[in-house]
């Protein structure tokens, strides 16, 4: 232990509190010998000037208090009515944005999407970037055409009338498939933005004509499959290969129908 | 803690708090801002403070906003302003040597009152009030030496001798 003029205040207040042992006791009388000055500190130092614990006594103890049950309640109650607001505004808007066009399309998407085939998957191949520069070929490999151009199947003549009330031959099931095919397809190309409101607005982006390609090309599958599925003659093989040449016809479709809507958008401009 | 702990600590603690607060600062209106404050603190940190640490966590706001308030306002010119109007008043047979160690008090550092308060009226040891102010304890018994000291000097000045007790 070695007192210095730097420590000393801690030592003083050790020996006056009684809180040293005699050596140490010693030792600081020696360095209060030595330093007079110091000493008078020592001197002035008074153990029993205490401050005694007065009572002072603190009113409306009770607004200190908390009660954090109730507010958990009410902040729960508060996150429920906003979260209720929230869903509901967001529904409520929903319905006003939205046409009724707009949520027949989803409700057929919907429908669509249950009945998806791999037919599909086609369509969702990258697309690929637009030159700008109204190259129609370039901007979208994502529709590619088939390798065989799908060609109008001559009707069936049906010379003898006996033959009407046989079951349909090959031929003549084709055919009607692409009559079918054909009505809707027009029926619901109805719905793609026309050229002249496309010029409106924005040039046909190639997501935009994938996307409508999608819901009609589904569309159309599931309205066929609606159909076909009554046919108990066609078997479960061939009912698959239907599906992957309708849906490249309807791809050859919806190729054109693109290329002749920007053509025509191109010109007006 | 708990609500439940906390709500009985404003019971327990308040006083005590209060207390430590208006004798500190001498200013009761600004005991009662810090004693708001220091439940104010603890109910934010109620999860992470214990209930036995409780009132200890209540002092050490208290003094912390104290020595705030203490940096701001120069509190100690005002006391020592106050004190000196007290020159003139001369020790007699009804002479409060309670009151005169609390009025001499106002004149010491912050960090001294703090000490002295903790130590001989909240009864802490030197090692839990070195906890509560942050220090060391080398530190606050330095300082609890030059508060008495200084203390005992402000007496000594009003003319306060051991006979008068």
């Amino acid at each position: 232990m070695t007192i210095t003029t730097n420590n000393y205040e801690y030592y003083f207040y050790k020996y006056a509190e009684g809180e040293l042992d005699a050596e140490a006791r010693s030792a600081v009388e020696a360095f209060a010998a030595q330093h007079p000055e110091l000493a008078a500190e020592l001197a002035c130092y008074d153990p029993a000037l205490r401050l005694e614990a007065r009572p002072l006594r603190y009113t409306n103890k009770q607004r200190l208090t908390r009660h954090k049950t109730k507010t958990f309640v009410i902040w729960h109650m508060a996150a429920a009515c906003a979260a209720a607001l929230l869903i509901g505004g967001a529904w409520l808007l929903h319905l006003d944005t939205a046409s009724p066009t707009e949520r027949e399309q989803q409700g057929t998407i919907a429908l669509a999407q249950v009945r998806q085939t791999d037919a599909t998957q086609v369509f969702t191949t990258p697309v690929g970037t637009d030159s700008g520069n109204g190259d129609i070929s370039a901007a979208a490999p994502a529709i590619k055409r088939p390798a065989t151009p799908t060609t109008a199947l001559a009707a069936p003549e049906i010379s003898d009338p006996a033959q009407q009330h046989c079951p349909p031959t090959p031929q003549q099931e084709a055919y009607d498939l692409q009559t079918t095919m054909t009505a809707e397809s027009s029926l619901l190309a109805e719905s793609l933005p026309t050229a002249a409101s496309l010029a409106e607005t924005e040039p046909p982006q190639k997501d935009t004509v994938i996307l409508y390609t999608d819901i009609i090309i589904n569309t159309v599958i599931a309205s066929a499959e609606i159909t076909i599925e009554e046919d108990e003659t066609l078997p479960g093989g061939r009912f698959k290969a239907f599906r992957h040449r309708l849906s490249n016809t309807l791809r050859d479709y919806a190729y054109q129908a693109y290329v002749e809507t920007r053509g025509e958008m191109l010109a007006m401009r | 803690m708990t609500v439940k702990e906390y709500n009985d600590g404003v019971k327990l603690w308040t006083d005590d708090v209060y207390r430590f607060a208006a004798r500190c600062s001498g200013n009761n209106t600004l005991a009662e801002d810090a004693v708001q404050e220091a439940y104010a603190s603890l109910w934010m940190r109620l999860e992470n403070v214990p209930a036995d640490k409780g009132k200890p966590f209540l002092l050490t706001v208290v003094h912390n906003l104290l020595m705030s308030h203490h940096r701001h306002e120069r509190v100690r010119q005002q006391a020592a302003h106050l004190l000196q109007e007290e020159e003139t008043i001369v020790p007699d047979e009804h002479f409060d040597l309670q009151e005169a160690l609390y009025k001499a008090m106002q004149t010491l550092p912050q960090v001294q009152r703090s000490a002295i308060m903790l130590k001989d009226v909240e009864g802490y040891s030197c090692r839990e009030i070195a906890d509560m102010l942050s220090l060391s304890e080398k530190q606050v018994t330095v300082y609890l030496f030059r508060g008495r000291v200084a203390m005992k000097k402000r007496l000594t000045a009003l003319g306060y001798d051991n006979n008068n007790q």
